[in-house]
C-alpha cells in the first residue's frame, strides 16, 4: 500500500512539473537526434611532397535520417574523393566519417552507391543484376522472398517490361534505372547518388529526376546526392551544400530548401523563392569560383604577355593583287 | 539598478562619424518587468517595455513604427539567472550611405539549426536574399559559434574570414567585422549578429573581452576608426572592475559610459584619442556566469 | 538597314526519294556589327543547319549570306567556329593546337609575334599555366577553352558557336560563358550562336532568334535582350524582366513541342536524312578547320 501511494505521488508531482513547464514561455528544446551520417574534420590528400594534391579539406558534413541531401560542385573539386570516402572505398587522412555513430571501415551495404557510369555486369539481364546483389545481402530470406523483392524493384523503376533484357539491350536511362533498382533493392541506410543523371541527355535526365523524386517520397530513404546542377539540386534536395572548388576543398554555407513538394519544374519556374534560391546559390558557386580563380592567378608568376598589333593576311586580297598589279622582276 | 551606470551630460547618441548608428538605447528591467530608461533617449521605450515581458528579441523595420530618420531598430534582452535585466536597442540611420547589418537568428526544427528570424540589411539585398536561405547547425557560422559556445563571438577580418560562410557571391565585401551575441533565458533563445562594414562602421572600435580569473582578457578587438594607441592587441587585459568592462560585470547587465577614461580605461595614456566620447558594454551571462562582455566605443 | 552580316531568305533543302525535304527556308538575319545573336530551338529544329551554312560549312539552296559586304562562297578565317566538342589534335599541345591556326593566318608576322598570340589568348581562357599540356590530358571544359582561344587567335570577323558549351557540366558550363563574354569585350567579334540553353541565351546575347520546329523552320521570335553589358552573371538573374524573358522562351519551345507532337509523320523522316548530312559535313570539315 505504502509503495504504491509512492508511486501515486511521484505521478502527481511529474504532472504538476509538466503544467508548469507548460505555462512556461517554451517548451525546452530536446536533444538534437543524432545524424545518420557523421563526417567530422575529414581532409583527404593524394601523393606526397611537392606534389601532395590536398582534394578535401576539413570537411564536416551531418546527414540526417530521411532527408534528401544535395551537394553541389565543380567538376575536380573533390565530388568524386567524398563520396568514395563515404562509401569506404578510401580512407581518410585525418578526421572520422561515422554511421548511425559507428566508425566506418570499409564498404557496406548500409551504404548503396550509384554511379555515373553503371557498373552493371553485362552478360546478366536486368533482373540477374538486381537479383544478385539482393541474394547476397539477404542471404538469410527465403528464395520466393527475395525473388518478391527483386519483382518489387523492378517494377518501382517502371522496368518490368524489359527484366529479361542484358545492359546492352538497354538505352543509358535504363541501364541507370537498373542501377538505381539493384542499390535500393539492397535497402541501405543511405543512397549515394554520384552525379548519377550527368551522362544522360537532358530529356531522360528530366524523367530519371522525377522517378528518383517519386521513390524517394515512397520510400522516405535517406539519400545524398552530388550534383553540379543547381536546378537539378533545387528539384530533388531538402538541403544543398555547395561543395567549395579546390585544391583542399571545404563546403559552403547550407541552403534550405523549404519548397513544397512535390515539385514540379514548370511550376516552380514561377515560384519566387525558387527564383531567389537559384539566384543565391548560383551566385554563390560563380563567386567562389572567381575567388579560387584570382587566388590561382595571383600565385602565378608569369609575366603579361602583351598581344601583337598584326592583323591575319586578308585571304580574299591575293588573288585579286595577283590579277591587277604588273608584272615585276 | 540605474546608480552604477554613468549618466551623461552630452547625448552619447550624437555622432558624426560612424553614420551607421544614429543612437543606441540602453534600459534597466526591474523585478517586475518594467523597463527604466538609462540613457536620455528612449524613443523606443514602449519596443523596451515589450521585450521586458516578451524576452524575445527583435527587428523593427517597418516604416510607420520609425521615426523619419532611422529605417531599423533592433532591440534585445540582456539576462541573468533566466531572467532579463538590461535591454539594448540599436538605431541604424536611414542615411543611404549607412551600410550595415542587424540580424536575429532563431534556433528551428529537431536538429540544432539556426534560421533567419529577422534581418535589416541596408541595401545590401544580395545579402539579404542568400541570408534568407541560409541555415546554420549549432558551431557553424557566427550565429552557430554563439549558441555552441555560449558567449558572444567576433570575427574580424570578415571578407576573409573562413568562418563567413555566405558573404561569396553575396556583395557583402563591404562588411568588415561581425559579432554574435547570445541569448538565453533557460534554454537557447537566439543569436544576435551585428555587422559593419568598412566605410559607415557602427561603431569606433569593437572589442570581446572575457573574464579571466579576477580579471578580463581581451579575446580580440577590431578598431574602426580610431588612433593607434587605442587599438588593443588580443591578450591584453583590465584589472576588475576596471573599464567597460568592468563597469558592466559590477551593474550585472549593459552599460553606458561617456567617461573617457572609463572607455579608454587599459591604455597607457588615457583618453589619447579625442574621437572617442562613450561607450556601450553587453554584457553576456550564461545563467548567473559572466562569460563574455561586448565592448562598442562611439 | 543593311546589317554587318546579311542572311537573305536563306534556305536549305535536300532531295530524297520521296521527294524534296525543305530543312530551313525563307530565314532572314541582318546581324550588326559587333552583335551577339543566339539562335534557340530544339534539336533537330535545323538551328545548327542554319549555322554551317553561313559557316560556309553547308552549301546553300536559297537566298544567300553577306559578310562584311561581300557574299561568302565556302568556309574562310574570317569566321571562326567553336563546336560542341573542340577537335583538337589529341597528341598535340594545348599551344601547338592554337600555333596550327596562328601559323596560317598569320604568315607575315614573326615566330615571335605568332608564339605571342597564341600565349595570349591560351592565357586569358584560363590555360596560362597549361600551355604545354596534351590535348589528351585535358578535361572536356579545358579542351573547349583551347577551342575557343584557337577561335579568337585568328581574329575572325565573325564568330560561329555550335552549342559550344553543350557538353560540359552546368557549372563548367557558367564558368566558360563568362570567359567568352569577357574576351569579346576586348575584341568585339560578330557572333552566331546555336544553343537550346535559355538561361545561356539570356546570359550571352543581344538578340534572341527562336525558331520553328523544323521542317520548314523559319523565325518564329525575336528577343531584344534588354541587359546592360558588361554583365554580370547576378545582376543578369536579378534584372527584373530576367524570369519574364525565361518563361516566355520556355513557352515557346513548349508550344514547339506540342505542334511537334501534333504534326504528321512523315515529313519528320523526311528531315533526318538531311540531317545526317549535316552533321558528316560538319565533322569532315572540323579535321582541317583552317582548310579555306
Amino acid at each position: 500500500m505504502t509503495n504504491s501511494g509512492q508511486v501515486l505521488d511521484d505521478v502527481m508531482t511529474t504532472e504538476q512539473e509538466s503544467l508548469t513547464q507548460s505555462t512556461a514561455k517554451r517548451a525546452p528544446r530536446k536533444a538534437a537526434p543524432r545524424p545518420l551520417l557523421e563526417l567530422r574534420g575529414v581532409s583527404k590528400t593524394y601523393g606526397s611532397g611537392v606534389t601532395a594534391n590536398r582534394v578535401l579539406s576539413k570537411i564536416s558534413l551531418n546527414v540526417r535520417e530521411g532527408e534528401f541531401l544535395a551537394i553541389c560542385g565543380f567538376s575536380g573539386s573533390g565530388k568524386t574523393t567524398l563520396t568514395q570516402l563515404i562509401a569506404g572505398l578510401i580512407k581518410p587522412d585525418c578526421g572520422e566519417i561515422l554511421m548511425e555513430g559507428n566508425p566506418i571501415t570499409g564498404p557496406g551495404p548500409d551504404r548503396g552507391l550509384v554511379f555515373q557510369n553503371y557498373s552493371l555486369l553485362p552478360w546478366l539481364t536486368v533482373r540477374g543484376n538486381i537479383a544478385l546483389s539482393v541474394d547476397r545481402v539477404f542471404s538469410n530470406w527465403k528464395r520466393g522472398e527475395r525473388r518478391d523483392h527483386v519483382e518489387k524493384f523492378i517494377e518501382m523503376v517502371g522496368l518490368s517490361h524489359a527484366a529479361h533484357r542484358r545492359p546492352h539491350e538497354l538505352s543509358g536511362g535504363m541501364r541507370q534505372r537498373t542501377s538505381l533498382a539493384r542499390t535500393l533493392a539492397m535497402k541501405p541506410k543511405v543512397l549515394l547518388l554520384d552525379e548519377p543523371l550527368s551522362a544522360l541527355d537532358a530529356l531522360t535526365r528530366a524523367t530519371l529526376q522525377e522517378e528518383i523524386l517519386r521513390i524517394w517520397e515512397e520510400e522516405r530513404q535517406t539519400c545524398v546526392m552530388i550534383t553540379n546542377d543547381v536546378d537539378e539540386a533545387i528539384l530533388v534536395a531538402d538541403r544543398i551544400i555547395p561543395l567549395n572548388p579546390g585544391p583542399g576543398a571545404s563546403l559552403g554555407p547550407t541552403f534550405a530548401v523549404d519548397l513544397n513538394r512535390p515539385r514540379i519544374k514548370t511550376e516552380l519556374n514561377h515560384d519566387p523563392d525558387f527564383k531567389n534560391l537559384r539566384n543565391a546559390v548560383t551566385n554563390y558557386l560563380v563567386a567562389v569560383r572567381q575567388q579560387a580563380r584570382l587566388k590561382e592567378a595571383s600565385n602565378s608568376t608569369a609575366p603579361p604577355i602583351e598581344l601583337p598589333d598584326v592583323q591575319p593576311k586578308d585571304f580574299s586580297l591575293p588573288t585579286r593583287s595577283i590579277q591587277n598589279s604588273p608584272i615585276t622582276s | 539598478m540605474t546608480a552604477t551606470n554613468e549618466m551623461t551630460q552630452d547625448d552619447p547618441t550624437t555622432m558624426t562619424q560612424p553614420a551607421f548608428l544614429r543612437g543606441f538605447e540602453v534600459y534597466d528591467v526591474d523585478q517586475s518587468g518594467t523597463a527604466i530608461a538609462v540613457t536620455d533617449c528612449a524613443e523606443f521605450s514602449s519596443i523596451a517595455q515589450a521585450i521586458g515581458h516578451s524576452g524575445q528579441p527583435i527587428i523593427v523595420t517597418e516604416r510607420d513604427q520609425l521615426p523619419f530618420d532611422v529605417s531599423a531598430a533592433l532591440a534585445f534582452p540582456i539576462y541573468r539567472d533566466g531572467k532579463v535585466v538590461s535591454i539594448v536597442v540599436l538605431i541604424a540611420s536611414s542615411s543611404p550611405d549607412a551600410v550595415g547589418v542587424f540580424e536575429v537568428w532563431e534556433p528551428v526544427g529537431f536538429y540544432d539549426d539556426v534560421k533567419l528570424l529577422k534581418g535589416y540589411y541596408s541595401k545590401l539585398d544580395r545579402f539579404q536574399n542568400v541570408s534568407t536561405f541560409v541555415r546554420f547547425e549549432k558551431g557553424i557560422g557566427l550565429p552557430g559559434q554563439v549558441w555552441h559556445r555560449h558567449r558572444a563571438v567576433i570575427h574580424t577580418d570578415l571578407p576573409h574570414h573562413p568562418g563567413f560562410l555566405r558573404a561569396a557571391g553575396a556583395s557583402a565585401g563591404a562588411l568588415a567585422v561581425g559579432i554574435g551575441i547570445p541569448v538565453f533565458d533557460d534554454d537557447f533563445v537566439a543569436s544576435i549578429v551585428l555587422l559593419s562594414a568598412e566605410k559607415s562602421p557602427m561603431a569606433r572600435a569593437f572589442e570581446v573581452w572575457l573574464p579571466d580569473d579576477d580579471a578580463f582578457k581581451l579575446l580580440e578587438g577590431f578598431y574602426a576608426n580610431v588612433g593607434s594607441e587605442v587599438a588593443l592587441a588580443p591578450g591584453a587585459t583590465l584589472r576588475h572592475g576596471e573599464g567597460l568592462a568592468g563597469l558592466a560585470a559590477t551593474h550585472g547587465g549593459a552599460c553606458v559610459s561617456s567617461d573617457v577614461s572609463v572607455c579608454l580605461a587599459g591604455r597607457s595614456v588615457p583618453a589619447v584619442d579625442g574621437a572617442v566620447h562613450s561607450g556601450l558594454a553587453i554584457p553576456y551571462f550564461d545563467g548567473s556566469t559572466l562569460t563574455s562582455i561586448v565592448v562598442l566605443l562611439f | 538597314m543593311r546589317g554587318y552580316v546579311e542572311m537573305f531568305r536563306l534556305g536549305k533543302t535536300y532531295d530524297t526519294p520521296n521527294g524534296p525535304a525543305v530543312i530551313v527556308e525563307e530565314f532572314d538575319l541582318n546581324m550588326q556589327k559587333g552583335e551577339y545573336v543566339c539562335l534557340l530551338g530544339h534539336s533537330g529544329c535545323g538551328k545548327s543547319t542554319v549555322l554551317t551554312m553561313v559557316a560556309g560549312l553547308n552549301s546553300i539552296s536559297h537566298g544567300g549570306v553577306a559578310v562584311a559586304g561581300k557574299e561568302i562562297s565556302g568556309p574562310g578565317p574570317d569566321r571562326g567556329m567553336v563546336f560542341q566538342s573542340p577537335c583538337l589534335m589529341p597528341w598535340m599541345t594545348a599551344f601547338e593546337n592554337v600555333l596550327l591556326g596562328v601559323n596560317q593566318v598569320y604568315p607575315h608576322a614573326t615566330k615571335r609575334e605568332r608564339h605571342d598570340i597564341v600565349a595570349y589568348y591560351l592565357t586569358l581562357v584560363g590555360l596560362g599555366s597549361s600551355l604545354h599540356a596534351r590535348a589528351c590530358d585535358l578535361s572536356q571544359g579545358m579542351q573547349q577553352r583551347v577551342g575557343i582561344a584557337r577561335a579568337f587567335a585568328l581574329k575572325p570577323k565573325m564568330l560561329l558557336l555550335d552549342e559550344p558549351f553543350g557538353m560540359l557540366d552546368s557549372l563548367t558550363k557558367m564558368e566558360l560563358q563568362e570567359i567568352l563574354l569577357d574576351i569579346l569585350i576586348r575584341d568585339k567579334v560578330t557572333t552566331l550562336m546555336v544553343t537550346h540553353d535559355v538561361d545561356e541565351a539570356l546570359f550571352m546575347s543581344d538578340r534572341i532568334v527562336m525558331m520553328t520546329n523544323g521542317p520548314r523552320a523559319r523565325v518564329g521570335m525575336v528577343l531584344q535582350v534588354p541587359f546592360e553589358r558588361p554583365r554580370v552573371r547576378a545582376e543578369v538573374l536579378e534584372h527584373a524582366e530576367y524570369y519574364e524573358y525565361r518563361e516566355k522562351m520556355i513557352r515557346f519551345l513548349e508550344e514547339q513541342d506540342h505542334k511537334k507532337q501534333a504534326a504528321p509523320k512523315p515529313t519528320s523522316n523526311a528531315a533526318s536524312p538531311g540531317l545526317g548530312v549535316v552533321a558528316v559535313t560538319a565533322s569532315k570539315d572540323t579535321a582541317t578547320p583552317l582548310a579555306s
